[in-house]
């Protein structure tokens, strides 16, 4: 079972309504491995505060629209 | 799976086959002659060299095969160094274990075959590590 972290995301959304962005795209923008997209879309890794701004970025929105972090 | 996983896995394979056909050698030699008579380090150096190569000529084929050659990344780099620091405490516990054998005398066979032991095993504990975190992701707060 993957590991979940405490920091959720919308970044498979954002990509979807970006044209449907495919990971590879967003990786290589990202400077990151689709691998690492993957893992953050499925919640496995949370990315650092450079690659979150980046992906912001990408979508063109801010920060927290992409990223929640929910208090345990 | 990233060059980085893919090379883990190479390692991990590698070390198992050829530190695993080493002691079956050693082992197949002891029918015959004491174990800490053996005249190992003929062996223990042709070992080492053909496990550097086959790690070298594995990465080369499959970088051919896959045409895949990514980087690392922040990931990759998270995963290592989580990694190496599991392994750096089996490998640190283990020299304990040599340390011991030096001070007790024992014969150089044993203090050798100790320390190759424990740099196997620190190894094959920092590849399973990095394996099982790739698949699951990295502890929470690291």
């Amino acid at each position: 079972m993957a590991r979940k972290t405490r920091v959720t995301n919308s970044v498979k959304a954002l990509r979807f309504n970006a044209d449907q962005m495919t990971q590879a795209d967003l990786a290589a923008k990202c400077d990151v491995t689709r691998q690492t997209i993957i893992a953050i879309e499925q919640g496995r890794f949370t990315p650092s505060l450079e690659t979150a701004f980046k992906i912001a970025r990408t979508f063109n929105v801010p920060l927290d629209e992409v990223f929640e972090y929910h208090e345990v | 799976m990233t060059s980085e996983e893919r090379s883990t896995w190479i390692v991990a394979a590698a070390t198992v086959l050829i530190y695993g056909w080493y002691a079956i050698k050693i082992l197949g030699d002891a029918a015959t002659t004491p174990l800490s008579k053996i005249d190992y380090q003929d062996l223990l150096i042709v070992m080492v060299v053909v496990f550097v190569a086959l790690i070298v000529v594995s990465h080369i084929l499959l970088a051919v095969v896959t045409r895949q050659v990514d980087g690392s990344d922040e990931r990759d780099r998270k995963i290592d160094r989580f990694g190496e620091y599991i392994g750096g405490y089996v490998l640190g516990t283990g020299l304990l274990v040599v340390l011991v054998l030096a001070m007790a005398e024992t014969e150089h066979f044993w203090i050798a075959h100790a320390a190759l032991g424990v740099l196997v095993l620190a190894e094959l504990v920092t590849d399973a590590t990095k394996i099982i975190l790739y698949r699951t992701g990295l502890p929470l707060g690291s």
